[in-house]
């Protein structure tokens, strides 16, 4: 089926799950948001222009608008959202690292030409797997601001915004970053 | 987050706000006698000040006009933007909030500023804003206001500036002044003229609804100011799937007013004649309160509904609207119109009744040419004129649909002649109505004898068209049922579009039709388009809606659209459950089709619960023998076959086939349906011979219920015909299959797809046979018939093409094979992509055959073409190209043995079918996982393995469980490769439950598994014993399996070999000894049972309890011996293995005579072969 709009329900049907406390409710909303991403980069993708390449803080936008089917800037599925899109958008791009590393590893003469989801992500791969890395250990030490690093690093969300989006003062969005940072990067040293 | 991880950070925090100099002795104080705190923090910001500009820059970038995210507009009162002093909020709209504003130069005024909403790129707004200032600056007209100035703010929106309007809404404005209709058209006449005006200086406006038109009040005289002229053009992006979000955004203020051309997304398409359609809704609505479509029913029905609601649907007309209106309504919307109720119907119907339909005409040439013509019709009713618009001639319509039919009106049997009375009968009907209408009978009365005619006319159609619906079930030919069938919903379209009713009832009618002769596509849109009627007939929940939505729902099923379908099902059984309360027939028939949808999801654990509701809840309501009881025992049986719970499904089938026996005796279609639903559990369960048996008696039934030429009996027969082949009852089964290809043929015609089934069925047969010529004339045959009946360019001819080749290959006639090819090449861009889909394009068995003679780069082109030409003719992204380049990757990584270049194209698959979702996309998933762990890259197939197994998680098919335990493995061994052994040892077990569950099992495969997990297991730090592995393993495989399963010895056996090699002979006895008792049961000639009494003789010989190893050591060489030219090759090992053991037995018994003499038959074999 073509039809976004089911998916608009599950979406809408998976957050008021989530609301009501249905702990497996938030299990079924990454691969929700994920397959989102993925459909619109690659719908996208078929109409760019050649060369051309995806932001991903538009497309999470984007995302976003489409699921939940209309403009409405103070619901409150919003963080659950884009909890589950800096995940998703944090696998696209380790993906792609991956595969661009195994391009340049004797992947030959790969020429992907079609639909390959070229996202505008000029950072460097070998910092965007460490980080992600450590990510997943800080995650289970401190949930909250794993979450913050994620949407700024990965959507690229400003501290305003992240901090809209944890529901938390841009204030302690500065503090957590720089604790944040300094433990990851920490934690990168040591694992090198 | 754990109290000293806190404590860490506060320290941290704290020590950070400080100057790098006060830290130590902060730290002093704050962490004293906490050496480890100290440590830590001093760690922490050590990093930090190395830490430079680690995650400064996000890993993605963004650019700088994109789109703010989240944050509220900041405008407020005081702002500025740019020339431009906010003053006041004054509205919010669909895109954007408006502002009353001030101007200070070059002129000091106030302006209306609207700033567009979030989500619009702004350069190309502003651009095409200035596109079209000239022609704004051109219009000057009392009733549009003024455009004056477009720019971006700060935060990077667009805004535009206007004439400021102190106005309210047009529809508002008229009803709270109470305007009579003819104030409301004089009003009306007005806006038409600026619309005009504005299209004369060429500028269209895009976007008229009643919040773009506002009225003041000038000393009591109202004049109306169209506003945002401009402002849909430059915010309306082309309306690509690309701006869809955007597109959809306008539409929810709009779809109401939104013209069929504009609902198209086809901005090139609109023209001057979109907004006389807009200004005819507008008339509309200005008379009846209402607009055509319901806001709300159209965002229900989503993108897609929208645009075919607008695109197909025929409004009702206002009048009938008004007559339709619940009572409270009606007052209140003639009140506002100072107008009561009857008489408000009466001055609608008629002339204000064509003049608004003219105007809303779905074809725009049939609409006014100019908003002039449109105001001069308005004006002219008002001056008690004739007006130009006018309903089509009925009788005209007739005839022409008559003489255009006249041919196949004449070759029709008394069916369609039957059919015609009923539409001339409607037709006549509708004339009989006009004329009534203009004898002006009081409206209450006339609505009352027009529905009850109509009613009859429904009916007396109903049963025509039921009547003929059979015929299909009957295999006869239906064409000219489905041009009939075609012609009526044409017909019902115009002709009932004032009759809601009647309509919804027809067209739910015409849709069961549709639906039972396989027409899918026709009939989800009858029953959409009923279902859209019955929304709006008064009350919220309303019987009819739920029939509708039900029918819908199936519909929707048979063509695969789950998603949608269950949504809808489960609104159904909602509103079933609100409307009937706790038991009842709909009620429980609401709940089967739930259950059926989402067992088709493959939802099984939620779909069985239901399933037994609807079950129990039909038996509380009707007993045990009853049709609805017996059809839900089927249902449920099918859903437990395909969770694997075969016998209770069962006895469930035999209930059913038991009550339908007791109804409706032993010779009825339902009968043979039952024994058929039986036969196929009972060969899921392998019971071969009772299955056989009762294809046999569905055959017999059907032949005498539906005669001897019949789809269902050749069904039958096909059936049949695959169960003999299974039991090698071979010439029964060819003979059967050909008959019912041969009635498949006659009944249905070359090109039905029941009839391409039989063939390839018929093929597949004879080529396991190895009966390639008889395969090869049969497919000859084919293509000749189906040339001469199809011609050439035809998906059918090209699949029998692909068979016929494949044929050829197999006899190694290459060069004719890649003729044909090469034939089926050039037919390709004559095909449509959907035809494309279906067809067995790829080139597998003769790249194979290119491939075995060494001409691996010929094979390699044979798929580079095909893959080229379908680029071309279905796009980039079709399901053909990935299910080909997925074929593609398989051929390189299996049989070429190129994982890294398969990996490739394995990729371009994915990409594709990510964006489709279908199952397929596992497969590819799981291949390109495979791909990359044989070129040693196992820590980048790991996330697409997981990707796969996660999707083979949530959809949890039995179907394919095969395919997530081949994945689960799979990533195992990704893991395994990657050293991490606990992961890899837990995904090894969950790959070897799910083997235990294949059917049959895959002994190979589960063997396998288990070696791999032994090996994680040796390689961990744990000891473990193999004996109990093996034997926990063998348990889950008896809780799953019958005790007697031959796959069960095949692992047995293997375990048994596997711990014998290792000598633990007493842990591999009694396997050994399992083993042999299920094959002496099950295979008692077959050479392996006598190589598993050799295995336990050489057990007990390990043992060395000689006297009970001798004669199984002895009795296993002899059968193996009598049996050596039945041993495949791989197994050619086990005779000599069998010898060595009784060389051994007799050495180690001190019997070196007869040791020696055992050891000349050990070389005997070789010498033999030579």
């Amino acid at each position: 089926m073509t039809d976004s709009f089911c998916r608009v329900s599950d979406f809408t049907r998976v957050i008021e799950a989530i609301q009501q406390g249905d702990p497996r409710a938030a299990d079924q909303l990454l691969p929700l948001v994920y397959d989102e991403l993925r459909r619109l980069a690659a719908a996208k993708m078929t109409q760019e222009r050649p060369g051309q390449t995806l932001q991903p803080t538009a497309l999470v936008h984007e995302a976003w608008l489409r699921l939940i089917g209309k403009e409405d800037a103070q619901w409150n599925g919003r963080a659950h959202f884009f909890g589950a899109a800096a995940e998703a958008m944090r696998r696209i791009l380790i993906e792609n690292a991956r595969r661009k590393r195994a391009e340049r590893h004797g992947g030959g003469q790969a020429r992907l030409d079609i639909a390959e989801i070229e996202l505008a992500a000029p950072g460097k791969d070998d910092e965007l797997l460490a980080v992600s890395e450590a990510l997943e250990k800080f995650a289970v030490r401190d949930k909250q601001k794993a979450e913050l690093v994620k949407l700024r690093y990965f959507v690229g969300l400003t501290t305003e915004e992240a901090a809209e989006v944890l529901g938390i003062s841009v204030p302690t969005a500065d503090r957590w970053w720089a604790y944040s940072r300094a433990w990851l990067f920490e934690e990168i040293e040591r694992s090198r | 987050m754990s109290e000293p991880d806190q404590r860490e950070e506060a320290v941290f925090e704290a020590a950070l706000q400080l100057p790098v100099g006060e830290r130590a002795a902060y730290l002093d104080q704050t962490c004293a006698g906490d050496a480890d705190l100290r440590r830590r923090v001093e760690v922490l910001l050590g990093a930090f000040e190395r830490a430079g500009g680690f995650l400064k820059q996000p890993a993605v970038t963004r650019s700088a006009d994109s789109p703010t995210l989240l944050i509220p507009p900041t405008e407020k009162a005081g702002d500025r933007i740019g020339r431009y002093k906010l003053l006041q909020q004054i509205g919010e709209g669909g895109c954007g909030i408006v502002y009353m504003a001030e101007q200070v130069e070059p002129v000091r005024r106030r302006v209306a500023l609207k700033v567009i909403k979030l989500g619009m790129d702004t350069k190309s707004v502003i651009a095409r804003f200035e596109a079209e200032r000239q022609a704004l600056a051109l219009m000057d007209h009392p009733n549009i206001a003024k455009v004056l100035d477009a720019g971006a703010t700060d935060t990077g929106r667009p805004y535009f500036v206007m004439e400021l309007v102190h106005g309210i809404k047009i529809t508002d404005y008229c009803d709270q002044n109470n305007l009579p209709t003819r104030e409301r058209l004089d009003l009306f006449v007005l806006v038409c003229q600026a619309i005009q005006h504005a299209h004369q200086k060429g500028v269209i406006h895009r976007d008229i609804k009643p919040s773009n038109i506002l009225v003041t009040s000038n000393d009591g005289v109202p004049m109306p100011k169209v506003i945002d002229f401009g402002i849909a053009k430059a915010t309306q992006q082309p309306l690509t799937d690309k701006t869809l979000f955007t597109a959809f955004e306008q539409f929810i203020g709009t779809p109401a007013y939104m013209s069929p051309e504009q609902a198209e997304m086809n901005a090139s398409g609109i023209d001057t004649r979109s907004d006389i359609y807009s200004l005819g809704v507008l008339l509309y609505e200005l008379l009846t309160s209402q607009t055509p479509f319901d806001s709300k029913a159209l965002l229900q029905a989503g993108l897609d509904g929208i645009r075919q609601i607008i695109r197909e649907q025929e409004p009702v007309r206002p009048s009938t609207r008004l007559s339709t209106m619940l009572a409270g309504e009606l007052t209140t919307t003639a009140r506002h119109r100072h107008a009561e109720p009857p008489k408000l119907i009466r001055l609608v119907r008629g002339e204000l009744d064509w003049i608004v339909m003219k105007a809303m005409e779905k074809d725009r040439s049939r609409r006014y040419e100019t908003a002039n013509g449109f105001a001069k019709d308005v004006q002219r009713y008002l001056a008690d004129e004739p007006v130009v618009a006018c309903p089509p001639s009925a009788v005209y319509r007739f005839q022409k649909l008559f003489r255009r039919n006249k041919l196949a009106f004449a070759a029709a049997g008394a069916v369609v002649a039957a059919l015609l009375i009923g539409l001339a009968v409607s037709t006549w009907l509708l004339f009989q109505e006009k004329a009534a209408r203009q004898r002006a009978v009081a409206a209450e009365t006339k609505a009352h004898t027009e529905a009850s005619k109509s009613q009859q006319v429904a009916e007396f159609l109903k049963k025509m068209i039921q009547g003929v619906g059979p015929s299909t079930a009957l295999g006869r030919d239906t064409k000219m049922l489905r041009e009939i069938l075609d012609k009526t919903a044409e017909h019902v379209g115009r002709d009932l579009k004032d009759q809601p009713e009647v309509e919804a009832e027809l067209r739910f009618t015409i849709g069961e039709v549709y639906w039972a002769l396989d027409e899918n596509d026709k009939a989800e849109k009858m029953h959409r388009q009923a279902l859209a009627l019955r929304r709006k007939f008064p009350g919220d929940d309303n019987a009819l809606v739920a029939t509708s939505i039900n029918r819908l729902v199936w519909v929707l099923f048979s063509q695969g659209s789950m998603t949608e379908a269950e949504s809808l099902s489960r609104e159904a059984l909602a509103m079933r459950r609100r409307l009937l309360g706790g038991e009842h027939p709909d009620l429980a028939s609401s709940l089967n089709t739930l259950a059926q949808v989402l067992g088709a999801e493959g939802r099984l654990d939620e779909a069985e619960p239901l399933q037994r509701q609807a079950l129990a809840m039909y038996r509380k309501l009707f007993g045990d023998d009853n049709r609805e009881v017996t059809v839900s025992l089927n249902n449920l049986a099918k859903m437990l076959v395909s969770r694997g719970k075969a016998s209770e499904a069962e006895l469930l089938s035999r209930d059913a086939l038991r009550i339908r026996r007791k109804l409706f005796g032993n010779e009825h279609a339902e009968v043979a349906t039952s024994v058929n639903d039986l036969a196929l559990i009972l060969y899921h369960e392998r019971k071969l011979v009772e299955s056989e048996a009762l294809r046999r008696e569905g055959l017999e039934i059907r032949r005498k219920v539906f005669g001897n030429e019949h789809s269902e009996v050749a069904n039958s027969l096909n059936d049949l015909a695959l169960i003999l082949y299974h039991e090698r009852k071979l010439v029964e089964s060819e003979a059967l299959m050909r008959e019912a290809l041969a009635m498949r043929r006659k009944l249905l015609g070359e090109a039905n797809r029941h009839v391409a089934q039989s063939l390839s069925d018929l093929a597949d047969g004879l080529t396991q046979e190895g009966r390639l010529d008889d395969v090869e004339a049969l497919y000859r045959d084919a293509l000749s018939r189906q040339r001469s009946a199809l011609g050439s360019d035809n998906p059918t001819v090209v699949a029998t093409l692909c068979g016929l080749a494949d044929c050829l290959t197999l006899q190694g006639k290459l060069e004719a094979a890649r003729k044909l090819h090469r034939e089926v090449l050039g037919i390709i861009p004559k095909l449509r992509a959907e035809d494309l889909v279906k067809l067995p394009l790829v080139p597998r068995r003769l790249a194979e055959l290119l491939h075995s003679q060494g001409q691996a780069l010929e094979a390699e082109k044979l798929y580079e073409e095909i893959i080229l030409l379908i680029r071309k003719s279905s796009g980039e992204s079709s399901p053909t190209l990935a299910y080909m380049l997925h074929n593609f990757a398989n051929f390189l990584f299996y049989r070429e043995n190129k994982p890294a270049r398969a990996a490739e194209h394995y990729l371009n698959a994915l990409s594709i079918r990510y964006a489709i979702t279908n199952d397929e996309l596992t497969y590819t998933l799981r291949e390109l996982g495979g791909a990359l762990l044989a070129t040693g890259k196992p820590k980048q197939a790991e996330p697409y393995l997981r990707d796969a197994l996660a999707i083979y998680h949530k959809l949890h098919r039995e179907e394919d469980v095969w395919g997530s335990a081949a994945t689960a493995a799979s990533l195992a061994d990704a893991l395994y490769q990657q050293d991490r052994l606990p992961e890899a040892e837990q995904s090894y077990r969950e790959a070897l439950v799910a083997y235990s569950k294949c059917r049959p099992l895959d002994s190979q495969a589960y063997v396998h598994t288990v070696q791999s997990l032994v090996g994680v297991l040796t390689a961990g730090k744990q000891p473990f014993d193999k004996a109990a592995l093996y034997s926990a393993c063998l348990q889950g495989l008896r809780a799953q399996l019958p005790t007697d399963d031959p796959t069960l010895a095949d692992v047995l056996a293997q375990f048994t070999s596997a711990l014998i090699v290792e000598g633990n002979f007493t842990g591999a006895e009694p396997l050994a000894r399992d083993c042999l008792a299920i094959r002496e049961k099950k295979l008692p000639d077959d050479w392996r049972t006598f190589n598993t009494r050799s295995m336990v003789g050489g057990c007990l010989l390990g043992q060395k309890k000689y006297a009970a190893a001798e004669p199984l050591l002895l009795s296993g060489y002899e059968g193996l011996k009598q049996r050596e030219d039945k041993i495949p090759p791989a197994g050619k090992a086990r005779l000599p293995q069998a010898i060595q053991r009784l060389v051994q037995f007799y050495e180690e018994t001190n019997r070196p005579e007869q040791a020696a003499e055992w050891k000349t038959k050990l070389a005997a074999p070789d010498k033999a072969q030579k």
